[in-house]
């Protein structure tokens, strides 16, 4: 295998685990962000110190691994990128600064200074939405393939058109969304050890799983209109398409029932133990409250199409098993 | 221009503010060892204290540090693009072998943070020494990518400009790189040193005669007093080293106009540009020659012997490093003297001008390495890379850099003012005796589960 290919595989296999660990940490922001009112606000906010605070720097590390190999070994590209996407480079590192720092700031105040507390904690939850999504518009100007330098090494669209589209945007808003998912995903396994946190964010990761499916969705036709080359590579492509759906059905019938949605939900269907869909881990016997929650699996851009082979082959199950931790974290 | 004015602004902030951190974050570690080896060896209270004061401070300090290096890593694509398209593939290397390390260093914090009471006291202890070679290995590293653009080697420049033969080993070692990675490393020790022995002077100075104060600023001299006879050999090196390999940096922080033999080394004064000459300075005669070439009639090369337009700016360089070298001649005249009078009083001293220029030496050191970076840095000016890309080769062309500028200066003056804030807080958050009792407190039972 060719040496540079070795290199795009290592880098993007650092910006996906950046993406993972990294989106675990900023999602959690988010929710900290959010954790405001409630008889529970300050636990989830505790939890959330308690999970990412011993690892966030070290999952910041991929996005610096991330630089260090497109400077290295791609370096004309980061030159590009740095030039063209200087905007929402800078806003994205920005946001880490404020938001790594304020978080270290934040876990100690909470003995030190309490009432700088909630302060710190805007700070860095505010900044923790901002960085994916300004890395979000800068992947989603790249992938599009829309950055043109003139022979001067200057952007052809100038500085803001490049990422300013519909199609940057929306893969900022997925990314927030990935992150937000994610890390409900991560904080519903770390808190385990208390039932009514984790049915916190057993709810937050559905709610996430559904608004990552219908931005998904719309990025179809954002896509298709916004980034045409994109599109070509991704619309006749057979293969990639089967792997797409086979990989939704797969997440889907580890996810459990995905239709009907929450929302849908009658008060009156009685509740069957053992559905509960992907964040019922670890439960175990314990009841589930009078209603059921179904699951979404919150596919980001799979096809809708999807869906509906989930969807019969899950209404004939009678009796679905829980999912086993494992299953559960490779997910 | 104005542009890259901007771009330098705005990067040599983000350097200046994480340089601190840096250097923190090097020798903290080497202060959790030594507090926690000693309490563990000692059982005094008192260290554990200490120990866990300074665990706090260090998980923030070392979160900004970590935070600034990410916004650093990104800037050099974003505010060099040429520059990094130039020399990714020398400096590169270096800076990828310090991910590495990072990845050391921030593994270990979070065991070391959250692994007090998992771990065994000794286990605990030995997590923190992966901590000190994290942090001091990717210093290192870093400074050799910074040595090369000061000595670049290891690759040839074909007649397209592109950059072939790349010799990644010589290009890390370039010639400047053990002059500058030691004197950081030495300047780091002191620096820091001086730093904690001033938190705990200015306790004593308002009143605190206690234990728990005594031991931190002996702790914070005993590890300065180790630094600071370093400091003078490295110094010395570093002043041959620039006289070897980058006589036009040595010329103008000098500054030296024309060519000489038995050139005088020149303190104080003004760089008169019109008349080039020095006025108002103190010259010792041929010391200069003696220092950097050991002959008192050794010529050195002025700044006439470089073309005008590659002349670096002596204004820019000359006070910066006469306040370092003063500074370094302050701290360590200090040690001398703190020694004396911890000899004369049988313990830590307590006059209170001794304290007091204490807790002033804790500011002057990081103001020292602060002051040493801007000769290394304006010194090799107009270049980037010392003779092979000027920095207007190098910059970024893309608009608002000062928007940029504006936005990073608010965004580190609210960053240190709220640090500062949060530090003192937590510093004088709970009286230490407090602290101690807690200490022994804990200690007790622990010895009464091991009955």
């Amino acid at each position: 295998m060719p040496f540079d290919v070795i290199l795009a595989g290592a880098l993007g296999a650092s910006i996906l685990l950046f993406a993972l660990a990294g989106g675990a940490d900023f999602g959690a922001g988010l929710w900290a962000l959010l954790a405001r009112r409630g008889e529970r606000a300050t636990e989830q906010q505790q939890l959330i110190e308690q999970s990412i605070g011993p690892l966030w720097e070290a999952n910041e590390l991929w996005v610096v691994v991330s630089a260090v190999i497109l400077w290295s070994a791609f370096a004309p590209a980061f030159a590009a990128y740095g030039t063209a996407l200087f905007i929402p480079f800078v806003l994205a590192i920005g946001g880490i600064l404020l938001r790594g720092a304020f978080l270290a700031f934040r876990i100690e105040a909470q003995e030190e200074a309490p009432a700088a507390y909630r302060f710190f904690g805007e700070i860095f939850g505010s900044m923790s939405i901002i960085t994916p999504f300004f890395l979000g518009t800068a992947a989603g100007a790249i992938a599009s393939g829309r950055l043109r330098l003139n022979e001067n090494e200057v952007p052809v669209d100038g500085y803001f058109q490049p990422w300013l589209g519909p199609f940057p945007i929306i893969v900022g808003l997925l990314g927030v969304g990935t992150c937000a998912y994610l890390s409900a995903i991560y904080l519903t396994i770390d808190a385990s050890d208390n039932e009514p946190l984790q049915e916190d964010f057993r709810i937050r990761g559905i709610i996430a799983g559904i608004a990552l499916g219908i931005l998904g969705v719309a990025a179809i036709p954002i896509t298709r209109a916004d980034a045409p080359h994109m599109w070509e590579g991704l619309a006749p492509g057979l293969p990639a398409s089967i792997l797409m759906i086979v990989a939704a059905v797969f997440l889907g019938s580890l996810a459990g029932p995905a239709l009907p949605p929450a929302l849908l939900a009658r008060p009156s269907r009685r509740h069957r133990p053992g559905r509960g869909g992907v964040l019922r881990v670890g439960r175990g016997t314990v009841p589930l409250p009078a209603r059921t929650r179904h699951n979404h699996p919150g596919r980001g851009l799979a096809p809708a199409g999807a869906r509906r082979h989930v969807h019969p082959h899950h209404r004939l199950r009678r009796r679905p098993r829980p999912i086993p931790l494992v299953t559960l974290q490779a997910f | 221009l104005e542009n890259l004015f901007a771009a330098r602004a705005v990067f040599g902030m983000s350097l200046s503010f994480h340089i601190m951190f840096a250097a923190l974050g090097v020798v903290m570690p080497f202060f959790l060892l030594l507090s926690q080896g000693l309490y563990l060896r000692r059982k005094n209270p008192v260290y554990l204290a200490l120990n866990k004061k300074w665990t706090t401070a260090f998980a923030i300090t070392y979160a900004i540090g970590a935070v600034s290096g990410v916004v650093l890593t990104f800037g050099l694509g974003l505010f060099w693009p040429r520059f990094m398209d130039f020399a990714g593939p020398m400096i590169g290397v270096p800076l990828s072998i310090e991910v590495m390390f990072f990845l050391l260093e921030a593994i270990f914090l979070g065991i070391y943070l959250f692994g007090r009471d998992l771990l065994s006291p000794w286990l605990h202890w030995a997590s923190a020494i992966p901590l000190l070679i994290g942090g001091f290995a990717s210093m290192i590293v870093v400074i050799l990518a910074n040595s090369w653009m000061n000595t670049p080697v290891g690759f040839e420049v074909n007649e397209a400009g592109e950059v072939v033969n790349v010799d990644v080993f010589a290009a890390m070692f370039s010639p400047s790189w053990y002059a500058e990675a030691s004197h950081m490393s030495v300047a780091a020790f002191e620096a820091v040193g001086f730093a904690f022995a001033a938190v705990y002077a200015s306790g004593m100075l308002r009143g605190r005669r206690d234990q728990y104060h005594r031991n931190g600023l002996f702790l914070g001299m005993m590890v300065a007093t180790l630094a600071a006879p370093l400091m003078i050999f490295s110094g010395d090196h570093t002043a041959r080293q620039l006289a070897a390999n980058e006589p036009a940096k040595l010329a103008a922080i000098e500054p030296l106009f024309e060519t000489q033999e038995g050139a005088p080394l020149s303190i104080g004064g003004w760089p008169d540009m019109e008349a080039e000459e020095m006025r108002y300075d103190i010259e010792i005669p041929t010391l200069l020659s003696v220092l950097s070439l050991d002959e008192p009639n050794a010529p050195i090369q002025g700044l006439n012997e470089f073309p005008e337009d590659e002349r670096p700016d002596p204004r820019a360089v000359w006070w910066a490093y006469d306040a370092m070298t003063g500074i370094g001649f302050f701290l360590a005249t200090l040690i001398p003297v703190f020694w004396l009078f911890y000899w004369r009083y049988r313990g830590v001293p307590t006059n209170r001008l001794l304290l007091a220029a204490l807790t002033l030496s804790g500011f002057l050191g990081f103001l020292a390495i602060l002051l040493g970076w801007i000769v290394t840095e304006e010194g090799r000016q107009p270049w980037i890379a010392q003779g092979v890309m000027r920095i207007d080769e190098g910059f970024t062309l893309a608009p608002g850099i000062g928007i940029a500028f504006i936005g990073f200066a608010l965004l580190y003056v609210f960053l240190s003012s709220t640090l500062i804030w949060l530090l003192k807080r937590i510093a004088t958050g709970a009286p230490p005796e407090e602290e101690v009792e807690e200490a022994q407190e804990q200690e007790e039972s622990e010895g009464a589960y091991a009955l």
